[in-house]
């Protein structure tokens, strides 16, 4: 049994026989990051969370930063879990000026995937808090039509970012770029659970989900991006509420009540709306996010659009009047 | 009252011969193959399209890379056969469409061209928008990821090989109730594997068993667990094999899964053709086959698609055969789709409509060819 073993893994390179006789010994190194065969130095542990953790290293060959993502496989009897093959397949298909990079994946031996991507080092959360927000327009400006530019390029390729926030645009500080980073990865986990119970996770999320629907689309990133440009303006997250339920609220205390004519098909969507929610007239959004130029203000109000099937495309956004010297921004900023 | 067709009239199937040795230097040299028919029984029938392989690959190219038709060498005395030539040594060679003249198509008149899509702008799964855009990117990566002719480098697997092996896989397919995505995808990356990686025989199944589940991985809601897998063997491999198999194909492909399949073509070339269920059958049937044979792969997805969907037409006797709104969608005009191959399989059976019943296609025989009949 082990010869004949030996000899059918013997027929294969002998990096990867190694890699199945280390796979068929099981041995568990522990918690140690293991980055074998990644030539990496790890620096530093950068992130802990519930899908395995996030280091800073350093690529051996070249000496550029990098970030490495290390995802737990769970379910081991069944190989590589199929949320990591679908989304990793995605990941290496997009190639784009505004997109972090997917440098390299590696297999460990016991269960990890680990992902490497170009390192940046700054997201627009912390840009946001620790600098008291972006004051100047253009910035604020810029950083939509690049931001829209990436989700309109996904779109283009059928991939849904699906967890647009502001921690998840990354910032090249010195050339104020942006990437998006942060695709979904290796959900194993509910949606319900993600949603409810993780502060803060349902602020960006767009209204259709929040009702539970089944069925969404690209829609989902325009309001999650709408999201992030009113935090741009204002200095802090739009609403801000514990749970769904009470983000919903706050949402149609913004912009009203939903009604069949403003939101044809909500009342199939939630039958029960009218039970839980109060009758809410619209606010108005130029109450709440000042300071921003008609255009702007236009463009916000169509992205922000209780009804997605008339919530403007990213598409069509990019060719809105409000980036109509989006040339003077560019040569600005460089 | 109708009989059922003798096996000898069956065995007037229309095919192209295709020489396996040569490759592809242009899209439009691609198209030198030939017709033959042949009135012969079916084992007869095979032995001379292999005597008919060899004398093609024999034969001098011509200027414009297309190969003279010359009479095969009879295997017995007595035995008649037909060879004729291809409609394209009569007509001027046509450059092929590139891809910005295909979109620069769409400053036609309006009245020429249909909307498709007229039917899905309130549908966001449909993505209208964005449409144009992805098969845009279709298009333009659709050679990036096509397997290459590789497999005379393999010291073990031989076509004849892989075409058991696809066989197989379509079967795993229908056992499982798999999509169709499933399936042209697993025999994708079967390809992509053979083409980078020297297999041995009797590893040939589990790479297409890793690949399969991979595959479900990948398309499936819910992927069928590994020792299904290890029971359709025969349990031939063990559950680790697979596993490690796996792993072994992911790397070799640096996880390039997302890919241009025949049937996102497929799909949309249909759709532009207004389809009944016959037609849209027929198409599938066709395009499925192909997959078995191992010359299909080295054609880009996307004519092998509209290739179908031309010899569905073709075999229903649609009028016209093609028209300006799919060669707008396909970017391939009727020249270009005029070689193609109809033969008879899985699609037999009456809930498929039994398209593969009807005649072949007549329109595909050139007019020299109809004393064989």
């Amino acid at each position: 049994m082990w010869n004949e073993e030996s000899d059918w893994i013997g027929s294969f390179d002998s990096q990867l026989a190694r890699l199945a006789e280390c796979r068929m010994c099981s041995r568990d190194r522990g918690e140690r990051p293991d980055a074998t065969g990644m030539d990496l130095e790890v620096l530093e542990v950068a992130e802990e969370g519930s899908y395995g953790r996030v280091f800073r290293c350093l690529d051996i060959h070249t000496g550029a930063l990098v970030t490495m993502k290390q995802i737990t496989m769970v379910r081991l009897s069944q190989g590589v879990p199929a949320p990591i093959i679908r989304e990793v397949s995605l990941l290496k298909e997009l190639h784009h000026a505004n997109i972090v990079k997917l440098l390299r994946v590696g297999l460990t031996e016991n269960r990890y995937v680990n992902l490497v991507f170009e390192h940046l080092d700054y997201d627009l959360h912390h840009f946001i808090v620790n600098r008291g927000y972006p004051k100047d327009a253009l910035t604020v400006k810029s950083f939509m039509y690049q931001i829209l530019s990436a989700v309109a390029y996904c779109h283009s390729l059928k991939v849904l970012h699906r967890d647009l926030k502001p921690s998840n645009v990354l910032i090249d500080h010195s050339k104020r770029l942006i990437k998006l980073a942060d695709f979904r990865l290796a959900g194993e986990f509910a949606d319900d659970l993600l949603y409810t119970e993780k502060l803060g996770t349902s602020w960006y999320r767009a209204p259709e989900i929040l009702c539970d629907s089944r069925q969404y689309s690209t829609q989902i990133d325009l309001w999650s991006v709408g999201c992030i440009f009113a935090e741009m303006v204002i200095g802090q997250p739009l609403v801000q509420a514990i749970n769904c339920r009470d983000e919903l609220e706050g949402i149609f205390k913004l912009l009203g009540t939903p009604t069949e004519e403003t939101w044809p098909g909500i009342t199939k969507l939630m039958p029960n709306l009218h039970i839980y929610y109060p009758k809410f007239d619209a606010l108005g959004l130029e109450t709440f996010v000042t300071d921003l130029e008609p255009s702007g203000l236009n463009l916000l109000s169509m992205m922000l659009c209780l009804d997605p099937s008339r919530r403007i495309s990213a598409e069509a956004a990019l060719k809105h009047a409000y980036f109509i010297d989006v040339n003077y921004v560019s040569l600005l900023l460089l | 009252m109708a009989s059922r067709p003798t096996v000898q009239q069956q065995a007037r199937a229309l095919v192209i011969q295709q020489s396996l040795q040569s490759k592809r230097v242009s899209l439009v040299k691609s198209f030198g193959a030939k017709l033959l028919a042949t009135v012969q029984a079916p084992a007869a029938a095979e032995n001379n399209m292999k005597q008919a392989c060899a004398n093609v690959a024999g034969a001098p190219p011509v200027a414009k890379g297309v190969a003279l038709a010359k009479r095969a060498v009879a295997p017995k005395p007595g035995q008649k056969k037909v060879t004729v030539k291809p409609k394209s040594e009569e007509k001027k060679e046509k450059k092929s469409c590139s891809l910005t003249s295909v979109f620069t198509a769409r400053s036609k008149p309006k009245d020429q061209i249909l909307d498709i899509d007229a039917s899905d702008v309130d549908n966001e799964l449909a993505a209208v928008e964005y449409i144009d855009d992805i098969y845009k990117f279709y298009k333009l990566v659709e050679n990036e990821s096509h397997p290459r002719d590789n497999i005379d480098s393999q010291p073990e697997i031989t076509e004849r090989m892989r075409a058991i092996l696809v066989d197989w896989l379509i079967q795993v397919q229908t056992k499982f109730e798999l999509s169709l995505e499933t399936l042209y995808l697993t025999i994708n990356i079967v390809d992509w594997f053979l083409a980078v990686k020297n297999v041995p025989k009797r590893e040939l199944q589990l790479v297409g068993i890793s690949a399969v589940q991979m595959a479900t991985k990948y398309e499936e809601i819910y992927p069928p667990q590994v020792h299904n897998f290890v029971f359709l063997s025969g349990r031939a491999y063990t559950h680790e094999q697979i596993l490690i198999m796996e792993k072994i194909i992911l790397a070799k492909l640096d996880w390039t899964l997302t890919v241009p399949i025949p049937l996102v073509f497929l799909l949309r070339f249909i759709k532009a053709s207004v389809p009944d269920q016959e037609l849209e059958n027929m198409a599938h049937f066709l395009s499925e086959l192909g997959l078995m044979n191992y010359a299909t792969e080295m054609y880009w997805p996307s004519m092998v698609a509209a290739s179908a969907v031309f010899a569905a037409r073709c075999t229903l006797n649609k009028a016209p055969l093609w028209n300006e709104t799919l060669k707008l969608q396909t970017g391939y005009s009727q020249e270009q789709l005029m070689y193609l191959k109809v033969v008879y399989r899985k699609y037999s059976d009456p809930q498929k409509g039994a398209v593969a019943l009807l005649p072949p296609a007549k329109n595909l025989l050139p007019e020299g060819s109809s004393a064989s009949q």
